[in-house]
């Protein structure tokens, strides 16, 4: 596939940002690709994703746009102290993305899928922005950000969410009920705690995968739900 | 602006290329298309000489709608190689199919698309320009002489493998030929812009191709040639050529 390392100005944010596209190869004018947006792991970065699993194997048999994003341990959620990563990957970076590649600019046409506070980010981003989104995947997602305070965590949850007691009223606690598909992927560590999660959820799939090779194995199964964009 | 790094696959060369481009950040209301400035490196560059070594990016960055592409092109003098690759086909033909593709906001009218480059860039931005003028509507060919005027005496083995064993002169390497044969054709023709430094050490080469071009009646490239005071065959003398053709080709101003 192509291979596309962007640095651009992120408004959100207030600082440039790295991206990581990867565009199959064009065939034709006018098509426009649906997209995949992945979302890295607490400790990480954008290049998690394509060191971790064989993306192109598989985007490309699929024939649809990756993108990498930086979420500067931000879990992709706007912070308390002014840093706007939730509206940057919600609507700046997609709206960016249509207008520099053959990327479908719909939300129809548009999935988000992340790994640990990543794969919250991916949950936060389909409850917020259902609109913005077909469908979101979380592998061995945090589903309750209250687990991290209190640890030694960089930066202090305080400084992304506020105080703990406030989690909920500032709109940082994930309910369970979705308006588009959601799917969880989970090594046995983790999936006993997210079947309890969905149980009176909607729109929720929880699936198992193995610990050994998880981000690739998720990202293969996921991929093949990601469909559509346009031709002219 | 915003610097994206491409690695892309040619057919041509059977190999991946790199190539990176700086684009305007954009307004979500504009729509029009960006003009398109092909930017190539010299002797002993790549994708990432013109961002190290010179202010491009001040200088591009100052409209909304230009965009520049700089492709890495190794050794190759931007020539379709005596016994090589065919870099000058890759350059002219496939990377510009390939990168609007990849790009779709870039324009594909001759107009605003322009060709352009310093030293060995400024041959190749000379010998590709010339040999596509329907895709490239201006040529910005800085620190530039003619391959075919340059003393290989000590270089055989490069000479051959980029231009064969002949006489370069009656060659299509040979971009003084080019410039006459192009203007005696009903093809359009590109803007012509031409520089060097005063103290270039190839400045005598350079002389050449600009007599060449004088020599054309009715002055159909629009050619018009700057002499760069106190300065030679350096990265400043590049930037300020570059930052002058810019300005030249976005706000039509005659230098």
């Amino acid at each position: 596939m192509n291979w596309i390392q962007v640095q651009t100005f992120a408004e959100g944010p207030h600082t440039y940002v790295g991206i990581e596209v990867f565009l199959p190869q064009v065939a034709e004018s006018g098509k426009r690709y649906p997209l995949l947006m992945l979302l890295h792991d607490h400790g990480e970065d954008r290049t998690q994703w394509m060191r971790q699993a064989r993306l192109e194997r598989y985007a490309e048999k699929a024939d649809v746009a990756i993108a990498l994003i930086d979420g500067n341990q931000s879990c992709f959620v706007n912070s308390v102290t002014g840093y706007a990563w939730g509206d940057y990957l919600v609507q700046e970076l997609p709206e960016k993305l249509a207008g520099w590649f053959p990327i479908s600019c719909e939300g129809k046409d548009r999935w988000v899928m992340g790994v640990g506070t990543g794969g919250y980010g991916a949950l936060m981003a389909a409850q917020n922005a259902p609109d913005s989104f077909a469908g979101a995947a979380a592998v061995n997602p945090v589903l309750d950000v209250a687990c991290l305070y209190g640890t030694d965590i960089e930066p202090k949850p305080e400084y992304l969410f506020g105080e703990k007691e406030t989690l909920d009223v500032r709109g940082y606690a994930l309910s369970t009920t979705f308006q588009i598909p959601v799917h969880l992927y989970c090594d046995a560590r983790h999936e006993e705690q997210a079947m309890q999660w969905a149980r009176n959820g909607a729109q929720i799939t929880v699936e198992a995968v193995g610990a050994e090779n998880l981000l690739e194995e998720a990202f293969q199964k996921y991929v093949q739900n990601v469909k559509g964009g346009s031709r002219r | 602006m915003t610097l994206m790094q491409f690695h892309i696959q040619s057919k041509v060369l059977q190999m991946g290329m790199d190539v990176w481009a700086l684009l305007p950040d954009q307004s979500h209301t504009a729509q029009e298309p960006w003009k398109v400035l092909w930017l190539l490196h010299g002797g002993s560059g790549d994708q990432t000489s013109w961002v190290r070594n010179t202010r491009i990016e001040a200088h591009a960055g100052k409209y909304n709608n230009l965009a520049v592409i700089m492709p890495h092109a190794y050794h190759s003098c931007f020539v379709d190689m005596a016994k090589g690759g065919r870099f000058g086909e890759y350059i002219g033909k496939e990377l510009p199919q390939i990168m609007r593709g990849l790009l779709p906001r870039l324009s594909t009218r001759r107009e605003d698309n322009w060709i352009s480059g310093f030293s060995n860039g400024g041959y190749g931005c000379l010998y590709i320009g010339l040999n596509h003028p329907e895709t490239f509507g201006a040529i910005g060919a800085y620190g530039a002489g003619d391959k075919a005027d340059a003393d290989f005496s000590h270089r055989m083995q490069e000479k051959e493998r980029l231009f064969g064993t002949g006489d370069i002169k009656q060659s299509p390497y040979c971009v003084r030929r080019s410039i006459l044969e192009l203007a005696k054709t009903d093809l359009p023709k590109p803007i012509v812009d031409h520089g060097c430094g005063e103290y270039d050490p190839w400045r005598d080469m350079n002389e050449l191709v600009r007599d060449t071009f004088l020599s054309v009646p009715g002055d159909p490239y629009e050619y018009h040639f700057t002499m760069i005071p106190g300065d030679g065959h350096t990265d400043t003398c590049s930037d300020v050529l570059e930052e002058g053709f810019i300005r030249r080709m976005m706000e039509g101003e005659e230098r």
